[in-house]
């Protein structure tokens, strides 16, 4: 008993405090001391509801929101792009050696570059030629005066869209990807045939590895999307017009029976308390989706720069095998020293020009870049583990909700004493 | 011509490449210590030889960029894209429903004007 007693006394203190301070009420107090107010207005449905929103406000309040991870997003986007950038430059110089390489190795076994024999036989008498042909007796059937027209063209070899003489828009498309098939690049083997595979391999280098820029790229673009205000900003725009347009039609259907109803003024507090919670679920729902699936991600992430970075490696080797070479041949003959001290600098000048460029292969690798991308999701892992980062927007939640609960309880109140006043 | 370029990396080729690596050692450091033609020669012998291991290393590239983890880190990422992306159509999808039942809102609101102009409920 004394310890229910003790409990009343403290919750008649709390009270007794949050009346006393109505303009600092916090959203915790506000929530208590709505309820309790309401307790004498049990029977009318209003308030009832009215009860239940302040109670779900309540827990809105902890709702957190992805868009204060912008900045972190932002520098893990950047990291992505620079991968990119670094990557595709390095495979297009490894392609350009790859391609020059295959030439080289051509016409080094002497392969003769050939192609089908049946190349462009499409266009000068196989389909297009027949078709044409078919399109024309066709014609020639039409503009022959009735009773003249003889028999209907058979139109032989035609395709069937052309034969039957209806018209159809020409499909050139698939004759076109036939013909590519046929006219194929190919190298002639020793029994005649024709190899193109050899052909279509020597302009390709990489085919999955850069695969993986895109599916990065569309990673943080939708991770920068998540994180944007601008979908937040539609929907509150959005809530806002949607409160004018329901209190525009509240007062009129009030308006109806020629009778006003008090109440009609909570619309307004209750809409914007409404879709301020609205906001605030859709926002946690978001946060909740950028953990799960930044720290799903972090390996994935980590794994991917980690194979760029092993992809990236003999391209850059290859890179480095060039400007070695260049490097060692700049030394002067050894059996020919410089004989002035003019001479001997600038064959030092030469020397140290090619070992700086040497070096700054290694230097511009793109090795550091595909680490910082990994590094820069991890930190945005890290910081959405920090409870601190959502302070300022929970603080600015409570706020928010606070205000247009504390603005819904007044209008609500007023309507009552309105009411009250009327009867 | 046999497309050799579809052999993945094997003794074989492992074994050529550490005697190509051998080769290179040796005649690099014959080649600075060479003087007039035999310096000559030995560079461009040197070159050729660093064409082949280029030739090797390139084969080794397109036998790395085969890894299926790449294709299932590939996968990955578009799952995970695709979870974001979900999430994020919920706001906007949001925003379209309240837009549509303002726009229904404003036609009651209008119908509601007109009966009450033409008196139907004034009865």
């Amino acid at each position: 008993m004394a310890t229910k007693s003790t409990r009343a006394g403290s919750v008649a203190a709390r009270h007794r405090r949050l009346d006393a301070r109505p303009d600092t009420l916090d959203f915790r107090g506000l929530v208590v001391s709505g309820y309790a107010r309401m307790q004498g207005l049990r029977k009318s449905p209003l308030a009832i509801v009215m009860t239940w929103i302040l109670m779900c406000s309540g827990l809105m309040v902890a709702a957190c929101t992805p868009i204060v991870y912008k900045d972190d997003i932002a520098a893990f986007s950047k990291g992505v792009d620079e991968t990119a950038t670094a990557f595709d430059a390095l495979h297009a110089k490894a392609l350009d050696k790859y391609k020059s390489e295959k030439m080289a190795e051509f016409a080094e076994q002497q392969a003769v570059i050939t192609v089908s024999a049946g190349c462009t036989s499409l266009v000068t008498e196989g389909r297009l030629a027949k078709d044409t042909r078919c399109l024309a007796e066709w014609a020639a059937f039409r503009a022959a005066p009735d009773g003249k027209k003889g028999t209907k063209p058979a139109c032989v070899g035609a395709s069937e869209s052309v034969r039957g003489g209806e018209y159809v828009f020409y499909d050139l498309a698939s004759v076109a990807e036939q013909e590519a098939l046929t006219c194929k690049i190919g190298v002639k083997r020793p029994d005649g045939s024709i190899d193109t595979a050899t052909i279509d391999d020597s302009e390709v280098l990489l085919t999955n590895a850069p695969k993986l820029l895109p599916a990065l790229k569309g990673y943080a673009a939708a991770l920068v999307g998540i994180a944007d205000a601008a979908d937040r900003t539609a929907l509150l725009e959005s809530v806002g017009k949607a409160k004018e347009q329901v209190i525009k039609l509240g007062t009129r259907i009030d308006g109806l029976d020629g009778k006003s109803s008090p109440y009609v003024s909570t619309i307004g507090p209750v809409s914007d308390l409404v879709g301020a919670a609205l906001v605030a679920i859709l926002d946690q729902r978001r946060y909740r989706a950028l953990v799960a699936v930044t720290s799903g991600a972090d390996p994935v992430v980590t794994k991917t720069a980690m194979i760029l970075s092993n992809v990236a490696m003999p391209m850059t080797a290859i890179e480095l095998e060039d400007a070695g070479v260049a490097y060692l041949e700049s030394f002067p003959d050894p059996g020919k020293p410089a004989q002035s001290e003019d001479a001997w600098a600038l064959a030092y000048a030469k020397a140290r020009t090619a070992r700086d460029r040497y070096l700054s292969v290694f230097a511009t690798s793109p090795a550091t870049v595909f680490k910082a991308m990994a590094d820069a999701h991890h930190e945005l892992t890290i910081a959405l583990s920090d409870p601190s980062r959502q302070y300022e927007a929970v603080a600015a939640a409570i706020e928010d909700f606070a205000d247009k609960a504390k603005a819904a309880r007044d209008a609500f109140a007023k309507a009552k004493a309105d009411a009250q006043k009327e009867k | 011509m046999p497309n050799t370029d579809t052999l993945a990396p094997s003794d074989i080729l492992t074994s050529a490449s550490d005697e190509l690596g051998d080769s290179l050692a040796a005649v690099r450091a014959q080649a600075l210590g060479a003087s007039g033609d035999d310096r000559k020669e030995l560079f461009a012998l040197y070159k050729q030889l660093v064409s082949r291991q280029q030739q090797l290393m390139l084969r080794d590239l397109k036998t790395i960029d085969k890894d299926p983890e790449i294709i299932d880190a590939i996968q990955t990422l578009a799952t995970l894209t695709q979870q974001i992306a979900k999430v994020r159509r919920e706001m906007t999808t949001a925003t379209q429903a309240i837009d549509g039942a303002t726009k229904v809102m404003g036609f009651v609101d209008q119908i509601l004007g007109l009966i009450g102009k033409i008196g139907l409920l004034a009865s």
